[in-house]
């Protein structure tokens, strides 16, 4: 019987049923495992990732490609980029997204060079900010302090993919340490641990095709498609430099936020509760920033669900003793109400949410002022705790 | 659901492990009911068709068996059949062609869809008929006579089945055995990697040709000829080579439908190579009751004429498919007269047999297939001609007025085409020994384990070399 069974087993593995699914996990594994770290942008678009990726993430590789550990941690979405973007093209057109403005003003309220570093990709949701926060602690750039600049889009955008979003896709070129199996049972990270795989597989795809194609391109002299080589030819600008509410846009943001989407919400609430959650472990101190949108896209958001958000980030906040600074926030009743009425809607911003050079200076300033007089700050970067100084401020205003 | 698709992925595993799961009195009536769930995944309304035609042949083959005067029930089950067919895959053609006649008015319809695989499953019951009136037995199980024409990997497109094959193999006690498998899955990854990484990818290049042929001169249309015959090939042969697979996995063997077409040495043998189950069916059951080649050699070559012709028909209905078939209906009568020339001169005889004509007949022949294949691919024949005529006279090389540049000179085309370009040549030039090499039967007895490595490399060459979108089958549209 059991030479029967043993024969029968050995027949089993000789056999295509099992040698060919088997060989496929071996390459997958192998591919997975052996997918090296690349943080040089062009060679990320050269690898087979689209260009659009790489311009809405190229924070992530310019972090990862420097070994030093961040002091300061600005994430967010988009709107956390432009205001520092705006600053930069101020001052010299081929612009980043480094934070000298914000930096400047801390040394100026504290007297200490105090490095900050703008992680912020553009269309990133709240899983997303998770994902660079672990990919950042795994590759041993633990910051000391960080600032999570939020809005609702980051936790009930309609529209985005949180499946194969340009982060996990930049994050999978461009991590050091990926793990193959989920790091706990729990939903979130197997969720994560899916996505991952997701990514991963496409980005081995991508990188074969991409090897035959370079190499037909190079010997063939043709361009690998028309559309790459006229946007290459002509790239588009990353943020309006001027006014300009379309209409266009504000239909855009009505599909973001319309229908409302509670579950979303609820899920991506689950991850700034396990970002926190990872944050107090590592014993690394959190400012929450609710960004400030105009009225025109704050209009389209379902009230019940505006209120469900900010809600939310208290308890959250609350529950792990990290400070919350609504920027966002026009009810007087509100505690931070005096600094989210300091931004005007037709001054202070570009479009419907990206704030403008003037709009991204104000912003830092109450950032910086703020951060003076927070306790955990002082305590961090041991700074002498002050009373909000502001340089223009004028009876509670900016 | 098409063969190239995530649900098929899904849905084949799900069927073979049933059927190998289940009592043996319960897999026939469970795959049965799986072709009917796969027919139905594309339109749940023609599965009463498909069900109605089985019921009315089986009843037709039962009377058919028992009566006296046989021949009145054959052909009112053969005019059932072919009356069916004419309504739903001519009845649109049929009109319109009367409108355009009397009123001028090309885009008449008369709306009728054509259901998946009709042409196929109609030609089964037709041979069905046709073997139960020439004396054979019919068969007494009705859920094996359904499972005849709808035995789902070989529903939409072929290959035709004949009866008694199948049914014997249906009735055969079969135990699980896993060298169904490694026959099976080789066959399957080939036949896809043939559809999606080849023919997916020549299409694009056939596509962009034959879109707007007007712009191109002689060169570029004979390449693009060239790539669409080796499209329309790995399109076919690798539906086949999956249909063949998939019923490999049941252990049940089906015809095989190509056989190295492209190194016939003449349009016969090309006949005899490509689409064998149909050319077979069409020798079997339109040019041998026709009269065949008894009747004299003129009948003889109006037979095949007129085979070839209908031939062309039921591949769509459309005046280009009935040129097509007409096309090689002259080439098949060209061919037997040269036979006769050939037999009386003997030195003519003597320069035939050899290798430097043989060579010479193999790109004739694949040259004479690429230009019929001119109207199976474009279906305006006024532009289908004028694209022949380009090609025959080689326009605009030898004039000189039309300025003229090759495609693969022009920098900035998309990397695609010359990728595509290279393709047909590796193609053409790599038919004839691969050919070779499969006659040898190497292939065939490569062990498991280089056959696993062999599928697990052009599964990851095919997902990663795929293009982006990925058509039909061709033969589904018949």
């Amino acid at each position: 019987m059991l030479n029967k069974s043993g024969a029968a087993l050995k027949q089993f593995f000789g056999s295509s049923l099992f040698l060919i699914p088997a060989f496929l996990i071996a390459t997958y594994v192998c591919l997975f495992h052996s997918g090296r770290c690349c943080t040089d942008v062009n060679e990320l678009v050269a690898l087979g990732l689209p260009s659009t990726t790489v311009q809405y993430t190229k924070t992530i590789p310019q972090f990862f490609s420097t070994k030093s550990k961040p002091q300061i941690l600005l994430m967010g979405s988009s709107l956390v980029l432009s205001p520092a973007h705006m600053i930069e093209l101020s001052q010299h057109p081929d612009a980043g997204y480094a934070c000298t403005y914000f930096e400047d003003g801390l040394k100026e309220r504290t007297g200490k060079d105090i490095k900050v570093t703008n992680v912020g990709v553009m269309a990133g949701m709240t899983c997303d900010q998770y994902s660079i926060l672990k990919a950042s602690l795994a590759a041993g750039k633990k910051p000391d302090y960080i600032i999570f600049g939020m809005a609702p889009r980051d936790f009930t955008d309609n529209m985005t993919s949180i499946e194969n979003s340009p982060t996990q896709q930049m994050l999978a070129y461009c991590r050091s340490q990926e793990k193959f199996f989920p790091e706990s049972l729990k939903s979130n990270d197997l969720e994560l641990c899916l996505n991952a795989h997701k990514v991963t597989y496409q980005r081995i795809l991508k990188q074969l095709r991409n090897s035959g194609l370079q190499m037909a391109c190079r010997v063939s002299g043709h361009p690998a498609s028309l559309a790459d080589l006229t946007v290459a030819k002509n790239p588009a600008p990353l943020f309006r430099t001027h006014k300009l509410v379309l209409k266009e846009d504000i239909e855009k943001f009505r599909r973001l936020y319309n229908p409302p989407n509670f579950s979303r919400l609820k899920a991506q609430m689950a991850y700034l509760n396990d970002m926190m959650e990872l944050c107090q472990q590592e014993k690394i101190p959190v400012l929450l920033v609710n960004m400030p949108i105009t009225d025109d896209v704050g209009k389209l958001i379902d009230p019940a669900l505006l209120q469900s958000f900010r809600q939310n980030v208290n308890e959250v906040a609350v529950r792990y003793h990290c400070t919350f600074l609504d920027l966002d926030n026009k009810d007087l009743t509100a505690a931070d109400a005096h600094l989210s009425n300091c931004f005007d809607d037709d001054r202070d911003f570009n479009d419907g949410v990206h704030l403008s050079l003037a709009g991204g200076k104000r912003f830092f300033d109450v950032l910086a002022d703020h951060l003076t007089c927070d306790n955990s700050f002082s305590l961090t970067f041991q700074t002498p705790p002050q009373k909000a100084i502001a340089r223009k401020q004028q009876g509670g205003t900016y | 659901m098409l063969f190239n698709s995530l649900q098929f992925l899904i849905f084949l595993p799900t069927v073979v492990l049933l059927f190998w799961i289940l009592p043996r009195k319960m897999r026939m009536p469970m795959l049965l009911v799986a072709s009917y769930i796969f027919y139905a995944s594309w339109m749940p309304a023609f599965l009463l068709l498909i069900l109605g035609m089985t019921v009315a042949n089986y009843l037709i083959g039962k009377l058919l068996y028992k009566a006296e005067k046989k021949q009145v029930i054959f052909r009112c089950g053969i005019a059932f059949n072919i009356l069916l067919l004419v309504i739903f895959k001519y009845a649109n053609f049929c009109f319109g062609s009367f409108c355009f006649l009397t009123s001028g008015k090309p885009d008449c319809t008369l709306n009728i869809l054509l259901p998946l695989g009709i042409s196929f499953f109609t030609f089964e019951f037709i041979h069905y008929l046709f073997e139960i009136y020439r004396g054979k037995e019919p068969i007494k199980d009705f859920v094996l006579f359904a499972l005849f024409a709808a035995f789902f990997p070989t529903q939409i497109a072929g290959p035709i089945k004949r009866y008694p094959d199948f049914l014997a193999q249906m009735q055969e006690v079969r135990p699980f055995k896993l060298s169904y498998f490694d026959e099976g899955l080789p066959l399957i990854v080939t036949g896809l990697a043939k559809k999606v990484l080849l023919a997916d990818n020549l299409s694009i290049l056939v596509n962009m040709g034959f879109s707007s042929p007007a712009v191109y001169g002689a060169p570029e249309l004979w390449l693009f000829a060239y790539a669409c015959a080796f499209q329309i090939y790995f399109d076919f042969s690798g539906y086949t080579d999956i249909a063949r697979g998939a019923s490999m996995l049941f252990g049940y063997h089906i015809p095989v439908n190509f056989n190295m077409p492209f190194i016939a040495t003449n349009i016969a043998d090309f006949w005899h190579r490509w689409h064998i189950s149909l050319s077979t069916w069409l020798r079997d059951y339109l040019f041998i009751p026709l009269g065949g080649s008894r009747q004299g050699r003129w009948r003889t070559n109006f037979n095949i004429f007129l085979t070839m012709a209908l031939g062309g028909l039921w591949h769509g209905a459309s005046w280009s498919f009935v040129v097509w078939g007409i096309y090689h209906g002259v080439a098949l009568v060209l061919h037997k007269e040269f036979q006769g020339v050939k037999k009386s001169v003997k030195i003519l005889d003597k320069i035939c047999e050899t290798t430097a004509f043989r060579l010479f007949s193999i790109w004739i022949t694949f040259n004479a297939v690429c230009i019929g294949n001119v109207f199976f691919r474009i279906q305006d024949i006024g532009t289908a001609f004028s694209v022949v005529k380009k090609m025959v006279l080689f326009r605009p090389i030898f004039t000189s007025s039309e300025a003229h540049q090759f495609l693969v000179l022009k920098p900035d085309l998309p990397v695609v085409v010359p990728l595509t370009m290279t393709m047909v040549a590796v193609l053409v030039l790599g038919n004839l020994p691969w050919s070779k090499l499969n006659s040898t039967g190497v292939l065939r007895r490569t062990p498991v384990f280089l056959r696993a490595v062999y599928c697990s490399v052009v599964i990851v060459a095919m997902v990663a070399f795929m293009p982006d979108t990925s058509a039909p089958f061709i033969y589904f549209q018949f």
